[in-house]
């Protein structure tokens, strides 16, 4: 039953591209509201407005309107940015599709940016459900729980 | 498809071990003690990874039988793959559309570099 689809690794997507343009241009493409506005989406689809506070905790925001009518919006937060190499975004649990028009929620998508000649090739991966993260959190609570507990026995020994 | 059964699907999946656990329960139903062997892990350890799965639908657990076999269940898998199969489109369009915008973009670069000379 390995059917093609039925990957069980489908946890995560990765895409790549080598478009024939600067990275500097690229960069400015995928960065810029202005430019963002007129290719992110599907074919048929339109930006309604996008707003991106380019900086790390900044958030990302885009909505896209569905050639039925249906507006679909993106919601992230920058969590890296490395000028002309890299961007990180974290969806936002936000309702909707479950695409997030690009970004879903809970996800982590990273865009990277490497020249390739005198082209430009982009890099998509999309980590879904940001599970390393909320171990990581889990992780940090446990040691500093510790921390505390030792802290605690510390004092007591004192007294 | 809700985002919340999908994003619990998802987080399902991202264990190393709990895709291998389902890569071998797609070739028939089997018990916990077998499903334990391969990984090295213990049976209680391997029961934590199922009740994950079982959570998030992918698998069922027979209630009658004492060995209790599990099953692979598809319809959250095959949900996962259409969606996966939709956000790839998303970015495939989105990347022809891009192509488009750069060769646009260097044209008009192009000729306002030659206006000013």
């Amino acid at each position: 039953m390995a059917a093609k689809g039925n990957d069980p690794s489908a946890s995560e997507v990765l895409i790549t591209r080598t478009f024939d343009a600067p990275r500097r241009l690229v960069w400015q493409a995928w960065t810029d509201p202005a430019h963002i506005m007129r290719w992110w989406g599907p074919s048929g689809f339109v930006n309604q407005s996008c707003e991106s506070d380019l900086k790390v905790g900044g958030n990302f925001r885009l909505e896209m309107r569905a050639p039925d009518g249906n507006v679909y919006p993106c919601i992230g937060t920058f969590r890296e940015i490395v000028e002309y190499e890299r961007i990180v975004y974290e969806g936002e649990a936000a309702e909707g599709h479950p695409c997030g028009a690009g970004i879903p929620p809970h996800a982590t998508v990273t865009i990277s940016f490497a020249d390739q000649g005198s082209k430009t090739k982009l890099t998509l991966h999309t980590r879904f459900a940001s599970l390393e993260r909320k171990q990581a959190a889990a992780e940090a609570r446990f040691i500093v729980s510790w921390e505390e507990a030792l802290d605690r026995l510390g004092q007591a020994l004192q007294t | 498809m809700p985002a919340d059964s999908l994003s619990c699907t998802f987080a399902a999946l991202a264990d190393p071990t709990r895709r291998a656990i389902l890569a071998r329960l797609a070739s028939g139903e089997t018990s916990v003690g077998k499903l334990a062997e391969p990984f090295h892990i213990s049976a209680p350890a391997v029961t934590k990874h199922l009740n994950v799965l079982e959570r998030a639908g992918l698998i069922s657990r027979g209630r009658q039988a004492q060995w209790r076999p599990c099953k692979l269940e598809a319809k959250p898998m095959r949900e996962a793959a259409t969606f996966i199969e939709q956000y790839r489109q998303h970015w495939e369009q989105s990347f022809d559309r891009l192509d488009n915008y750069l060769q646009q973009l260097q044209a008009q670069e192009k000729k306002n570099g030659r206006k000013r000379k």
